[in-house]
């Protein structure tokens, strides 16, 4: 009687598996860096909780989630956010924020690129969170929105923060 | 009667062959032109201008030794393409970041390396004998001896049957 539900029970367990394969993004790439130590300014990223949000002025999506970020900058502005500014100009960056705002405590440039490489980023927006160690622990591909933050991303740093 | 039916094949297989040249003595100067355009153009989209030649490298070795590697290796947003086809900025950096790595005298493996540590293995077209991937690696040898089973089986109950 049971090899009769075999081929359904195969076909329901495959099912399952491309089901859940449809809501994976295969261009999201798992990070090598989680639990490992902050690859450039570490004399900066330790002591506190903080956040890197990788962005430049000629790319669409970081002007979307700006926005997210101001809100962020308003909401807690103990929450420390760095900026690293890939392949862009100074003026063209400051110009972009004199526009939109600015919720970064403090600002690298990156004008090769060279930096996001050893992060690990292939594109932007990208975000990470690094505890005070200045280890990462989390990163974000994409636009920033207020679900991932509020349900990931701050949960996480008030995690860390509670740690020594 | 068989003379009849004799002289009807070789009329027509007459009529096949004048309808076959005839298409060449179509061939006036203006079919010419599309077809040495056509050529043209096939042998244009053969050619590659390879993007090797940014690059400088002090021996063949080390060029040969660049276009091996960045053909082996996969362009990060581009996924289908690898880093040497690729014209994403990413590919770009990293394809420089290569170069820069084989003018220092940088074996192949620790190339590959420097780009796993920040990308992870999704960089390597062929993914390593891991416990995160020995699944991956043994699954198709899995289903084959599964099949075979099956197959067996099946056989052998056919067998019985027979006997009986």
């Amino acid at each position: 009687m049971i090899r009769y539900f075999v081929p359904l029970i195969i076909v329901l367990v495959l099912g399952i598996f491309f089901w859940k394969g449809l809501s994976l993004d295969p261009r999201r790439l798992p990070s090598t860096l989680i639990d490992k130590p902050a690859p450039t300014f570490q004399n900066e990223l330790k002591g506190q909780v903080s956040i890197l949000n990788v962005w430049a002025s000629w790319c669409s999506s970081c002007r979307q989630e700006h926005s997210t970020w101001m809100e962020i900058y308003a909401r807690y502005p103990k929450i420390k956010i760095y900026g690293l500014n890939y392949k862009d100009q100074p003026e063209k960056a400051t110009a972009w924020l004199k526009e939109l705002g600015n919720p970064y405590a403090e600002i690298k440039a990156d004008p090769t690129g060279r930096i996001a490489m050893d992060w690990g980023v292939y594109g932007t927006p990208e975000t990470f969170v690094i505890d005070k160690q200045g280890i990462i622990r989390y990163k974000h591909v994409g636009p920033m929105n207020a679900e991932v933050f509020g349900a990931i991303i701050l949960p996480l740093i008030k995690k860390l923060e509670a740690a020594p | 009667m068989i003379f009849k039916r004799f002289s009807r094949k070789n009329k027509k297989k007459s009529q096949g062959k004048i309808c076959f040249f005839s298409i060449f003595k179509r061939f006036s100067l203006e079919n010419l032109k599309f077809v040495v355009i056509a050529f043209f153009c096939f042998f244009l989209s053969v050619t590659s201008i390879a993007a090797t030649d940014l690059y400088t490298f002090s021996t063949p070795q080390q060029r040969a030794r660049f276009e091996k590697l960045t053909a082996e290796l996969r362009c990060l947003v581009c996924q289908n393409q690898s880093l040497a086809d690729s014209n994403a900025a990413i590919a770009q950096d990293l394809r420089r970041e290569v170069a820069i790595l084989i003018n220092q005298h940088e074996s192949d493996e620790e190339v590959v390396k420097f780009l796993v540590q920040r990308y992870g293995d999704f960089v390597l077209y062929k993914p390593p004998f891991s416990k995160n991937t020995y699944l991956l690696w043994i699954a198709p040898i899995l289903f084959f001896l599964i099949g075979c089973f099956i197959l067996f089986n099946i056989l052998r109950k056919r067998e019985n049957q027979l006997k009986k």
